[in-house]
């Protein structure tokens, strides 16, 4: 990764500000002239905080699945986020929460500044981005859930 | 402005061309069809994967070359895998508006140099570098999601996008008698993105098509009545509703200029659950309809930019129970579509 680049991101990552439309509110991760919702004008917009906590709507990831021996690697896992707007807004989840999975769908996840999963040489810079994680009220929550059902 | 005819379309199949380079492909397709026709404009989209091939550019260049063409056009079109339609689409408006009398579309892809994970990284450029892939998120995850968002907000199962697969692969094996598997065979494979199995994403393969175009003369086998192209925002969450997919309903009405819907219908998609926004997405014919009859990219592989042009050459080779043919390419989740409306001649 080019080391500016490297900044550029970071920097963004960091502040988890996204462009945000002043006619309908709505929040664009790029900058654009027209706001994708309500096509008011965005160039005098500013940029604007993700909400702390959203809401997980859909789970996923995407690893690798090595053909030969029915094996998968680098589980990426993503989650769907509903902000308390109602907006749509897909984030990577934290690889500590990858085991939950579908059963964080519906609860309420914060948005947390983890490392990013890239594949870099070592000698890379480290490249960080926003992820949603759930809290350790959530965890304790869906153990004493899966406790229960046992 | 000129009618468009489809005079000659030739493909290689789908496969593993471990001996063959991405130049090779493309001159093996389009060979035949340029032997005794003139090519004044060539449009092309190369797709390789290698390291020779990440440092190549003007790939129509190279083709016009290698075959030997003094075209005065060649431009060459990079828009993933629908590059084959823009080119189809340019070369097009050219024949169509007198640019030139004939012109040689072709399109190849050359992945069997690298890894199985590295052909699907292949996709991740049909997304918003700086929205999407810097934020963490790769085609394959946002195929999950969107499936996973579809099932949640339709109340269907993920059944629906195997039980889409299973069907183009049924069309493939009856081509070329082979098996024939069901939708719970499907679902029985390797998770690749949850709900998405493996086979929910078509195979990536080598492979080349080469599409002749002319001015009709009312011999050719098929007339190419009109190409059109519609975009939505690139990025798949930013969009107001990402489960109507705009760019391909807006094409599809672009493309048959209020006409009715086609009974043959083509779609190209990389993954089974955009097949299936397509889908939803197009008006549904009077009656019953005939969709991918010879497998489409889920069933027979997906030639990565080149499967458009397939598409076109089924419309020639197959034989279809019917003549009017609407093939519709779709980029990566949705961020654009082409689609083609062609007529076959009753006497092809």
């Amino acid at each position: 990764m080019n080391v500016v680049e490297n900044w550029r991101n970071r920097a963004r990552a960091l502040r988890a500000e996204y462009w945000r439309c002043d006619a309908c509110g709505t929040f664009a991760s790029v900058r654009r002239l027209v706001c994708t919702h309500c096509g008011a004008k965005m160039a005098k917009s500013s940029p604007a905080r993700l909400p702390k906590t959203m809401s997980a709507v859909a789970f996923s990831h995407a690893h690798f699945v090595v053909e030969t021996m029915d094996q998968i690697e680098g589980l990426r896992p993503v989650m769907l986020m509903r902000a308390p707007d109602g907006q749509l807004i897909a984030l990577p989840l934290c690889e500590t929460d990858a085991g939950l999975g579908v059963r964080l769908v519906g609860e309420g996840l914060e948005l947390v500044l983890r490392r990013s999963q890239s594949d870099g040489r070592p000698d890379e810079a480290i490249t960080y981005v926003r992820k949603v994680a759930s809290s350790v009220a959530t965890r304790a929550h869906l153990k004493r859930n899966e406790a229960k059902s046992r | 402005m000129r009618t468009v005819a489809i005079a000659r379309a030739n493909t290689l199949p789908p496969s593993n061309y471990w001996n063959r380079s991405l130049g090779d492909l493309a001159i093996e397709a389009a060979a035949p069809i340029v032997a005794d026709f003139e090519a004044q404009a060539v449009f092309a989209a190369g797709t390789g994967a290698s390291h020779v091939q990440a440092h190549q550019a003007d790939f129509a260049a190279i083709v016009a070359d290698r075959l030997g063409l003094n075209s005065r056009i060649s431009l060459t079109l990079d828009a993933a895998d629908v590059s084959g339609a823009a080119a189809l689409y340019t070369a097009w408006i050219h024949v169509r508006h007198g640019l030139c009398e004939t012109a040689l579309v072709v399109a190849a892809a050359k992945v069997s140099d690298v890894s199985e994970a590295e052909r699907l990284a292949l996709m991740d450029r049909t997304l918003d570098q700086e929205a999407e892939i810097v934020s963490g998120l790769s085609f394959a995850s946002q195929a999950g999601l969107l499936a996973g968002y579809y099932c949640s907000a339709r109340g269907k199962e993920a059944n629906a996008f195997t039980d889409a697969s299973a069907a183009n692969y049924a069309a493939w094996a009856k081509h070329c008698e082979g098996t024939v598997v069901t939708g719970a065979d499907l679902r029985r494979d390797l998770v690749a993105a949850l709900p998405l199995v493996r086979t929910d994403f078509a195979q990536l393969l080598d492979g080349a098509c080469a599409v002749l175009l002319t001015v009709d003369d009312t011999k050719q086998p098929a007339v190419l009545d009109s190409v059109a192209t519609a975009g939505d925002v690139v990025a798949l969450w930013e969009r107001p509703e990402p489960l109507a997919f705009r760019a391909v309903s807006d094409a599809a009405a672009s493309a048959l200029r209020g006409k009715a819907m086609p009974c043959w219908l083509e779609i190209d998609a990389a993954a089974s659950v955009v097949q299936v926004l397509s889908l939803d997405a197009l008006p549904k014919p009077c009656g019953a309809f005939a969709m991918n009859l010879m497998g489409g990219s889920q069933g027979r592989g997906r030639v990565l930019g080149a499967s458009p042009l397939y598409q076109l050459a089924d419309a020639i080779t197959a034989k279809p129970p019917c003549t009017d043919l609407l093939a519709v390419s779709v980029a990566g989740l949705g961020s654009r579509a082409y689609a083609a409306h062609i007529s076959r001649r009753a006497a092809a």
